[in-house]
């Protein structure tokens, strides 16, 4: 019988062609699951009590964070969410807090993908924010509560998918230069910030490249805002200004 | 058909990765194509293969995925941790998707050790300095972008929030005016996610206890792509900062440095905010000049993100001369002016300790006047040396001279200093006293009292400060004086504001005066009994601080009672040093900034007088 023997090149590529096959596998039980919807889980992380307190600053924070090991969920504004022993809030009593136990239904947040079901304002009802507008379905953020208050109204929730949500690519069009610091504010990814060639600071505007969701995108258009969906790459027919 | 496109797609980078990742290991660095993390990896452990007595590769911390982040260190004597060298920091990757910034740290790295041996520039950077260079802050991130089922244009690292989205933006979430809206985002889905607290990230974490542990940072430089900008502090709000043209000098310089190479003309502002970025932690909390370059192209969507390969030889050579005269800045020290009398150049000059400033650092016997003597409103001379360490005439060293009221902490420049003169001169090998007017301010400065403090700045292309603190840099003294008449009575009223936009404890400390003589420094206000402290007064019980607490822009006065023993004859005098540190009360490193008056206090049977002395 003659032994067949293999090249290091075709090793190479019967290697590649395997880990193709896996990732291709890969890839259609991971549809796959997506398809069937999968679980969302509308429980908090931790079965642990949350806890409140005010603080100034992220100074503040840090420091209970580094002095009493507190365990952090969240800061928001001057709202520090953690979880924290009795001890710990004996502590933090002494220390001049006043720590006070939050509903965790509403402390914790999800995002998550809703079937398309009736009027998008029918489902903002339910106190969501619609981040996405994809075909068949809604990309909406919400505390725990208002999720469980969607499904119980019978809306069909799934989980994010590996790459959800994905941004659109944008080109939006300021007058002036402070208007950038405007469409920073609304939180869209800015990729370049270009100006029309030969025109000066403060003169024909600007052209922003940038990613955004759909939720931004409506508050960009809603303050005034020329905002172009754009393919995957940006055209790039300006020159970089100083904005 | 179209499944079978993808599986021939998949299969070209399999066998991409296949073969690249079994390569042979070779130096130089190829830059013909990016690298993936595995590549950086090796060429890292290469480097320190190629140069064992001059490179060391270190982790300084896990991301979360538990990847190492990886420091390249560069110094002569590199298996040794020299508290007396300078650290000069490189960070590359924040971003995941930013690969040409990973390449433009591996060429920085790459072409220093290779220059030892050749470029006397070089060698002597290296042997008076300890750089560090990261290329990829961000690994997790980073593997993601590489990864075949992840995504190219991935901005965060790769944490799962607890709303289901992935990812905290790195260079959202230092310390420093961290959680403000205007210039990151609260909401997790966003590509700015600042976090859910400063430094919630094990990347950040590492990347700022590395900096803590380190003796004596200089400078630091974040690359990021792009847009060919050079961004300095701050971020996190249009307004100058303090020491704003020291950084603007820097930046200027660099743009220049980076325009010399291939033409291209960085530009100097981006147009909106960004908070809780790198930067700002650094000049904000350390007061060590950072900054941002926002590498090649100029503009573009996401193919900003992946220009051609073509492009990163360019845009690394190009940077390579801004970094390097960082560098030399940072291990220089050319022309300088001494602190004190014994003071030879080290920087620091001076370190805040228990029992105060380990030197009279206001006290540099380089700037005097003419008369020694002050008068309200008389114009006398003033004169500064400089001394030149370089063995050679150095020609273009601008002075610039100041004045202002000495707070307790002092910065040269600052938004309130009074310009009283400056001058561009050539420096012989042997020094040179410059020499201007200086008409003495007539009454009292912000808080009362007759002192002023004279500030002077060295600037050459090749010798730059590095940040606005006397102690910090041999580029900056600082003199304080008094004017006549003296200070009458039996207090001395010592003020001090904090100017560093944080909460902070000021500490005050009197040098121990001879057998006999009392010094009554005023305690510390007790804490208010009551259920509902401040956030400052919560801060100093966290940290267990005992000095008066002050808020940011808070001036106190602290009266200073001098007692003299029973057989005082008139004439006794003794001098008195007054040291006074702002430590703020924050967490991590909590970096003492201030300095102190130097008084020769004469009883006099009817009262003591106080002056300024030397």
């Amino acid at each position: 019988m003659q032994r067949t023997t293999t090249t290091p090149a075709v090793r190479s590529s019967l290697f590649a062609g395997l880990l193709a096959l896996a990732a291709c596998l890969g890839a259609c039980c991971c549809w796959k699951e997506h398809g069937k919807g999968g679980i969302v889980p509308l429980e908090p992380p931790d079965s642990r009590a949350v806890w409140s307190i005010e603080v100034a600053d992220a100074a503040e924070a840090g420091l209970l964070e580094q002095e009493l090991q507190l365990q952090l969920v969240r800061q928001e504004g001057t709202k520090l969410y953690f979880y924290a022993t009795e001890n710990l809030r004996g502590r933090l009593q002494e220390l001049g807090y006043e720590p006070a136990e939050a509903n965790p239904f509403e402390v914790f947040r999800r995002v998550v993908l809703v079937e398309r079901r009736g009027a998008e304002e029918s489902l903002r009802g339910y106190g969501v924010q619609v981040i996405n507008r994809e075909e068949r379905h809604w990309v909406v953020e919400a505390s725990l509560a208002n999720l469980r208050a969607l499904a119980r109204a019978g809306y069909r929730l799934l989980p994010l998918g590996a790459h959800d949500p994905r941004p659109r690519l944008v080109l939006i069009r300021v007058g002036k230069d402070e208007e950038v610091q405007r469409v920073n504010e609304l939180h869209v990814d800015i990729f370049s910030v270009s100006r029309p060639g030969g025109a000066t600071v403060g003169g024909q505007g600007l052209v922003i490249c940038g990613a955004a969701f759909d939720n931004q995108i409506d508050r960009l258009r809603q303050e005034g805002f020329e905002v172009e969906l754009t393919s995957d790459v940006c055209p790039t027919p300006y020159e970089r200004g100083k904005p | 058909m179209r499944d079978r496109t993808l599986i021939l797609r998949l299969a070209a980078v399999a066998a991409c990765v296949w073969t690249s990742d079994t390569t042979a290991r070779a130096l130089p660095i190829d830059f013909s194509s990016f690298h993936t993390p595995s590549q950086v990896n090796t060429i890292l452990a290469d480097l320190e293969a190629a140069h064992p007595t001059l490179c060391k590769v270190t982790s300084l911390g896990s991301s979360l995925e538990g990847r190492p982040i990886n420091v390249i260190k560069i110094s002569d004597d590199v298996t040794v941790d020299d508290a007396g060298e300078g650290d000069v920091v490189f960070f590359a990757l924040h971003h995941a998707r930013e690969w040409i910034s990973v390449e433009t740290a591996l060429y920085l790295a790459e072409r220093l050790l290779n220059e030892y041996a050749t470029v006397p520039q070089v060698k002597a950077a290296i042997d008076n300095l300890e750089i560090w260079i990261v290329p990829v802050a961000n690994p997790d991130g980073y593997a993601w972008t590489h990864n075949t089922s992840g995504y190219r244009y991935w901005r965060k690292n790769r944490r799962m929030n607890s709303d289901g989205t992935r990812g905290v933006d790195l260079n959202r979430n230092w310390g420093y005016q961290w959680g403000l809206d205007s210039g990151s985002s609260p909401t997790p889905v966003n590509d700015e996610f600042r976090g859910t607290a400063a430094f919630s990230e094990p990347e950040t974490t590492a990347m700022r206890d590395f900096l803590a542990g380190l003796h004596n940072v200089k400078t630091l430089l974040t690359y990021h792509s792009f847009s060919e900008l050079f961004l300095r502090p701050w971020g996190y709000t249009t307004a100058d900062p303090p020491g704003e043209p020291t950084l603007s000098r820097l930046a200027t310089r660099s743009i220049a440095a980076i325009a010399a190479v291939h033409g291209h003309t960085y530009g100097e502002t981006i147009g909106y905010t960004a908070s809780g970025e790198t930067t700002d932690y650094l000049w904000g909390e350390m007061r060590v000049s950072a900054f941002t370059p926002e590498l090649r192209p100029t503009t573009g969507g996401l193919s900003g993100f992946s220009p051609p390969a073509s492009a990163i030889l360019p845009t690394a050579e190009e940077n390579y001369p801004a970094a390097l005269a960082l560098i030399h800045d940072a291990g220089s020290r050319e022309v300088w002016i001494r602190d004190y009398v014994g003071d030879t150049g080290a920087e620091p000059s001076a370190v805040w300790t228990v029992s105060g400033w380990s030197h009279a650092f206001w006290t540099s016997p380089d700037i005097s006047t003419v008369p020694a003597t002050l008068e309200q409103g008389a114009t006398v001379t003033l004169n500064v040396h400089v001394s030149n360490s370089t063995g050679a005439s150095k020609a273009g060293v601008k002075v610039d001279v100041y004045y202002t009221d000495p707070r307790i902490s002092l910065e040269f420049p600052n938004p309130s200093a009074v310009l009283i003169g400056t001058t561009t001169v050539t420096v012989p090998a042997g020094g040179l006293t410059v020499s201007m007017p200086w008409t003495v301010p007539v009454g009292a400065n912000s808080w009362g009292e007759l002192h002023w403090c004279v500030g002077a700045v060295l600037q050459h292309t090749t010798d730059m400060p590095l940040t606005t603190r006397a102690e910090r840099t041999s580029n900056v003294g600082i003199r304080n004086f008094q004017t006549e008449p003296l200070l009458v009575g039996t207090n001395l009223i010592v003020a001090a504001t904090n100017f560093l936009e944080i909460d902070a404890e000021l500490a005050v400390v009197v040098d121990r005066l001879p057998p006999g003589w009392e010094v009554k420094v005023p305690e510390p206000p007790k804490p208010r009994p009551g259920p509902r402290p401040t956030s400052i007064e919560r801060k100093a019980r966290l940290l267990r601080a005992q000095g008066r607490l002050l808020a940011p822009d808070e001036t106190v006065y602290l009266p200073i009672r001098i007692v003299p023993p029973p057989n005082a004859r008139p004439g006794d005098a003794v001098d008195l040093t007054v040291h006074g540190a702002l430590l703020p009360l924050v967490p991590g490193q909590r970096d003492a900034v201030g300095n102190g008056f130097t008084y020769r206090v004469v009883f006099d049977p009817e009262r003591l007088l106080a002056q300024g002395r030397d």
